[in-house]
């Protein structure tokens, strides 16, 4: 078991560096980055919208209960925004395109895999890891933090539509509330948190695909492995990040 | 003998099973060499190891002195520019179509325009004998035409040196023997080295100048066709009888 463990994530930081390694060797595939941008980024921006708009909703509901106790219902819209954007912005759209773009990764290289189309990209002398890999790191990398961006932002608006219209605030007080306690720094925490969680998530799915063996079977196992190992380890990671970043 | 490739004492492991176990070859210039053996004896592991998609455990091979076993992966992507290799499912790339397909070494290494690699592609696709099919997919496709297609993309390049591995596993008698002449027919129209590997005599005496034996993870016999024919080796007298009566035994 713990064998098991260390050489995977061995194998996980391996891939990692023959990644960087090919990432500044021509050839550039401009295209192949495009469509691994418009897969993860693009498509998922509908249901990362949706997600963020709805937590940011219920946050606000939850934490006006608490409020009211104490007479701070002030702190409904800085308590939702910054949540947001520390934590649950990155780590929920994290949790969403692992399930959503991260198994579809592991199981188009898994594919790819066992019917030996890896090897032959091998053999007709291109890196599968430059052509696989690299393009999904990199999307993953980059479009991360514009996803976590728009689920902070879809929040804020959730969270502003129940205190100014379910629960009766003025919306100066919501607005200028939050501005006042919320900064910039902020901001930049959660698009770090969300880059890194974006490089998470697609190494393993990239990895797990990568080493995946046995057939369709085979490849249906490596994408489960794929979207638990992914989702513990954003969880995990977000903790240490959380602790390293205040 | 003109020699492009030579393996010495090449040694494989999957944990503990051993499979290749100190495997000489020599493979000849311009000529087609069939390494012959029952199915799971390590032909497969054996031919990935030339193109450098296994690494040995001890051993070489050896391409005019240079040791491909050790050499770099920049360095390899280069060697590997030389080859062409035919998968035994073909490992066609589904997201493509067949042009897209066919055209893919040329896209990635060439400097073509995309004008003359439409040309080249269609010189190749006639060449195996694909009627107009470029934009469709290899999932709408036969087990022959899979074949054919696959056997176009290895030859777009023009490659030196043409790996086979199972050419005609999985296909029936008829397409099979039209797969044969097409692999032969090219390779003696465009003259180069071929290593084939499979499990059937018919296969391998049509297409054969070099047969190659592998049993137990060893090369226990290397001769001509007419050679092999006339061995008196009992584990080739086996095969050439297609009994299971014999040295070689299945391991299940
Ligand atoms: N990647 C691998 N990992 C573990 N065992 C393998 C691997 N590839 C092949 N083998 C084993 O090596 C033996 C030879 O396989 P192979 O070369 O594919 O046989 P064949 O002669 O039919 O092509 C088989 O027993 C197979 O199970
Ligand atoms: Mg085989």
């Amino acid at each position: 078991m713990v064998l098991r463990a260390l050489e995977e994530a061995g194998g996980i930081f391996i891939l990692f560096f023959q990644s960087l390694y090919w990432l500044f060797r021509p050839p550039f595939r401009g295209t192949i980055f495009l469509q691994q941008m418009e897969f993860i980024g693009t498509k998922s921006s509908f249901i990362v919208g949706l997600t963020g708009l709805f937590t940011g909703m219920v946050f606000a509901l939850q934490t006006s209960y608490a409020l009211r106790l104490f007479d701070l219902e002030y702190m409904i819209g800085p308590s939702t925004v910054l949540s947001l954007t520390r934590e649950l912005g990155p780590v929920l759209t994290a949790l969403l395109v692992t399930g959503r773009a991260g198994s579809a990764m592991c199981t188009e290289i898994g594919t790819m895999r066992v019917t030996e189309q890896v090897d032959a990209l091998h053999t007709m002398a291109v890196s599968p890891v430059q052509y696989l890999v690299v393009p999904r790191i990199i999307s993953g990398v980059l479009m991360l933090p514009l996803l976590a961006a728009l689920f902070s932002l879809m929040g804020a608006l959730g969270g502003y539509l129940i205190a100014v219209f379910m629960l009766g605030q003025s919306p100066n007080v919501f607005i200028t509330e939050t501005l006042y306690s919320v900064d910039a720094n902020d901001f930049y925490i959660g698009l770090i948190k969300a880059a890194v969680f974006g490089l998470i998530l697609t190494l393993v799915g990239c990895y797990k695909g990568y080493r995946a063996e046995g057939g369709s079977a085979g490849v249906g196992k490596a994408t489960t492995e794929a979207v638990v190992l992914a989702s513990v380890t954003v969880l995990i990671s977000d903790y240490f990040l959380t602790s390293w970043m205040y | 003998m003109d020699v492009l490739i030579e393996i010495r004492d090449l040694h494989k492991s999957f944990g503990s099973q051993e499979v290749l176990k100190g495997v000489n070859l020599m493979i000849e210039r311009g000529k087609m060499t069939v390494i012959l053996g029952v199915s799971g004896c390590g032909k497969s592991v054996f031919l990935k190891h030339i193109i450098g998609l296994l690494k040995p455990d001890a051993g070489e091979v050896l391409l005019e002195g240079e040791d491909l076993t050790k050499v770099k992966e920049v360095r390899m992507n280069q060697i590997l520019k030389r080859f062409g290799m035919l998968f035994q499912n073909a490992a066609l790339f589904d997201s493509m179509t067949v042009e897209e397909n066919a055209a893919f070494p040329l896209v990635e290494h060439s400097k073509f325009s995309p004008e003359e690699i439409h040309r080249i592609v269609q010189e190749k696709l006639r060449l195996v004998g694909l009627p107009k099919i470029e934009t469709k997919f290899p999932s709408e496709l036969s087990g022959g035409m899979r074949k054919r297609l696959a056997l176009a993309r290895a030859l777009v390049m023009d490659p030196e040196i043409v790996l086979y591995d199972e050419p005609t596993t999985g296909l029936d008698p008829i397409v099979s023997d039209v797969i044969e002449d097409l692999i032969r027919e090219t390779q003696q129209r465009l003259g180069h080295t071929g290593v084939a590997i499979t499990h059937s005599l018919k296969t391998c005496f049509k297409l054969a100048d070099r047969v190659a034996m592998m049993e137990d993870g060893k090369i226990i016999e290397f001769t001509t066709p007419e050679g092999f024919r006339a061995s008196t080796d009992p584990r080739v007298r086996q095969f050439l009888a297609s009994t299971s009566k014999g040295p070689i035994k299945i391991k299940e």
